[in-house]
């Protein structure tokens, strides 16, 4: 058996031996590591790769703002199909290229089995067939559509198992169906496994062609043939940075420019927006979007970390008097440790091992309680409001098990209780351990 | 015979801010390899205050500690006393001063633990130590669940696992019964004839001091015999 496991041997011993310390103890910091884990929590759902949106940290959103010389601008924010066919597609760095239709252009929609039935209020998404690639949907049955739906805009759509269940009461043998949206009938062909409303880019009850809207959105501008209302996604192959997606895109920028000098005969400005996932939920210091380096990454992690330091400080104050206590009691202890020729770095060590058993208990407690606080306020519209979506009355909001339970979270937990174990742990303990040996051996307990 | 323990112009003096004591005057001891030495003395003499400079817990105000060929300079550092300790001395005290939250076998290979020897060793040599102390049917016990002469058992066991070539007794039987410190007594005598262990035994006790080998006597911090 090694040291350590003597360690958590005394350490349990100890709490038996004070029953309401280490209760106390516990739930201080469960307390204290729930707070933390509720900022990480928040930030892994937003930030960390979840069903379906597994490949967040290679997938770049890539947006465009064309604008002439004088001032006039193109009134579309993305791209055109054409821009998707003829640049996008050819990208050396593109593992999947993506084009779906901005959330801004789509309006309330409802949906039934046939008209006459109860009608469900649902969420819509156009999308190409490579959005089922790019982000990783599990298909239950049924699959995608496909280019030549898009292209000949099929009513056809790809629907969640939870709104098969609300129409059709099963998720198999729905494909092949027919149901109404706003009274027009579309075909089921595939199931997806339902997608959080937690996650913007990603979640609705309904995908379907974009081709199929009535919007205009997609369509390109009569001039800028590449500017559209299209927004495109772009999963970068394995080793491939976004600064080597932003060349690449320069390159066919000045080519483009060029051209519709010639087209337009007058100069124009294009703007592109290359941002990865992280960079559109975390900006504290109001940078340049195009600016996501790793450094800034890191600048804007250290706003939460520093945070959720502040949370776990001041309960490690409270904690550390308790330790404090405890150590007072374990000072003749001590002094035999050092009488057989413990040294005082082991000694602390060795403490601030058995601490950690305790920490890491109320740890465990803290992390089921920062689960179950989100749990219970996943519909209040303070918490909807910090995804970008909109209290929904009639939806519950669905949490999934990959947001809480991955080996990120579970390291951020574990330095979490490491720091505050530290932080509770670490003075009384020295300060016992400075005693002189006769004086810590003569210590009534 | 070799001089293992050797004191010279030992004073230990502890000062507050308004009294001065003098525990220990120009003490000077000799301690020879193979030894069983009983000090005597009322309390309060400086028996205990001799016996924790001896093995190195407490640091004389002035003079000299040498141990098994070694002087004890005010230069070495915690960790070096600590290994030093931890090698060469092993301690029996009056209160047993056993880690409640350990059991028996864990608490009598706490001094292999800081010599970093591995598990399967401790656990031989501390079985062997609590057998020969006659606790073997004990050693899941934890301090709570033991007789004070078990306990003290206990305490003897953990001082001899190292096989460190000294052993600091301070009054060892003083919270036994007397069946149990004669017992006890029996067990130190049996580590000195057998091993050739020397030991240092503090004690008020004239009829145990009279069977070990030598007794010196202290009075109000001085040797007078």
């Amino acid at each position: 058996m090694s040291k350590l496991l003597l360690y958590v041997r005394q350490a349990l011993a100890l709490i038996r031996e004070d029953k309401q310390f280490s209760a106390i103890y516990i739930a201080g910091t469960a307390v204290a590591i729930a707070s933390a884990m509720i900022v990480a929590l928040v930030l892994h759902i937003r930030m960390g790769n979840i069903y379906p949106e597994v490949n967040r940290d290679r997938t770049i959103y890539v947006g465009s703002n064309f604008t002439r010389s004088d001032g006039g601008w193109v009134g579309y924010s993305g791209y055109s199909p054409q821009a998707v066919e003829e640049m996008f597609n050819k990208l050396e760095c593109a593992e999947v290229v993506s084009a779906a239709m901005s959330n801004e252009y789509i309006y309330r929609f409802t949906a039934c089995k046939e008209i006459g039935k109860q009608e469900v209020p649902v969420g819509i998404k156009f999308t190409d067939p490579n959005f089922f690639r790019l982000y990783e949907f599990k298909f239950l049955e049924g699959k995608p559509y496909n280019e030549e739906n898009l292209k000949h805009a099929d009513r056809c759509i790809v629907i969640t198992d939870a709104l098969a269940k609300k129409l059709f009461e099963k998720t198999e043998g729905v494909v092949g169906q027919t149901i109404q949206l706003n009274y027009l009938p579309y075909r089921v062909v595939g199931i997806v496994k339902e997608v959080s409303p937690l996650l913007k880019e990603t979640s609705a009850d309904i995908y379907l062609p974009y081709t199929v809207s009535d919007s205009r959105a997609h369509w390109k501008d009569d001039n800028v043939t590449w500017a559209g209302g299209l927004e495109v996604r772009v999963l970068l192959k394995k080793g491939y940075t976004r600064e080597m997606l932003m060349d690449e895109l320069e390159s066919y920028q000045a080519k483009y420019l060029s051209m519709l000098k010639s087209t337009t005969g007058e100069d124009w400005n294009w703007y592109i927006q290359v941002r990865p996932h992280w960079r559109k939920v975390l900006n504290f210091f109001g940078e340049e979007v195009n600016d996501a380096s790793t450094s800034d990454l890191l600048a804007n992690l250290s706003i939460p970390a520093l945070f959720m330091l502040l949370l776990l400080l001041l309960p490690a104050i409270n904690l550390s008097g308790m330790v404090s206590n405890q150590m007072e009691a374990r000072v003749a202890e001590m002094g035999i440790r050092k009488a057989f020729g413990a040294k005082k770095r082991v000694l602390l060590n060795e403490v601030i091992q058995e601490n950690l058993v305790l920490t890491l208990l109320g740890g465990v407690v803290g992390y089921l309680l920062s689960w179950l606080f989100i749990a219970a306020v996943r519909n209040s519209t303070l918490f909807l409001s910090i995804f970008g979506r909109e209290y929904d009355p009639v939806n519950s909001v669905s949490l999934q098990l990959d947001m809480f339970f991955t080996p990120t979270l579970f390291l951020i937990a574990f330095v979490c209780c490491a720091v505050l174990n530290l932080m509770a742990a670490l003075i009384p303990a020295w300060t016992a351990l400075k005693k002189p040996i006769v004086e810590s051996l003569n210590q009534k307990k | 015979m070799e001089t293992i323990i050797k004191l010279t112009d030992i004073n230990k003096v502890y000062r507050t801010e308004e009294i001065e004591t003098q525990a220990l005057e120009n003490v000077n001891i000799e301690v020879e390899k193979g030894e069983f030495l009983s000090v005597m003395g009322p309390s309060g003499c400086g028996k205990s205050t001799l016996l924790n400079i001896m093995g190195l817990l407490d640091e004389p105000t002035s003079g000299t500690v040498e141990l098994c060929g070694t002087t004890i300079s005010h230069n070495l550092s915690d960790n070096q006393l600590a290994e030093f300790r931890n090698k060469t001395l092993g301690f029996v005290f009056q209160s047993f001063h056993l880690i409640s939250s350990l059991n028996v076998i864990d608490n009598v290979q706490l001094p292999l633990l800081y010599r970093g020897i591995g598990y399967s060793e401790r656990i031989r040599r501390a079985k062997e130590v609590i057998e020969r102390v006659g606790l073997s049917h004990r050693m899941k016990h934890t301090p709570v669940q033991l007789s004070g002469g078990q306990c003290q058992r206990v305490a003897i066991a953990r001082a001899i696992i190292g096989n460190p070539e000294i052993i600091l007794a301070d009054e060892p039987t003083g919270n036994l019964d007397s069946k149990m410190g004669a017992d006890i007594l029996g067990l130190l005598k049996q580590l000195n004839e057998e091993d050739g262990r020397t030991i240092v035994m503090v004690t008020h006790n004239e009829q145990q001091a009279q069977q070990t080998k030598r007794i010196i006597k202290f009075l109000d911090g001085r040797q007078i015999q």
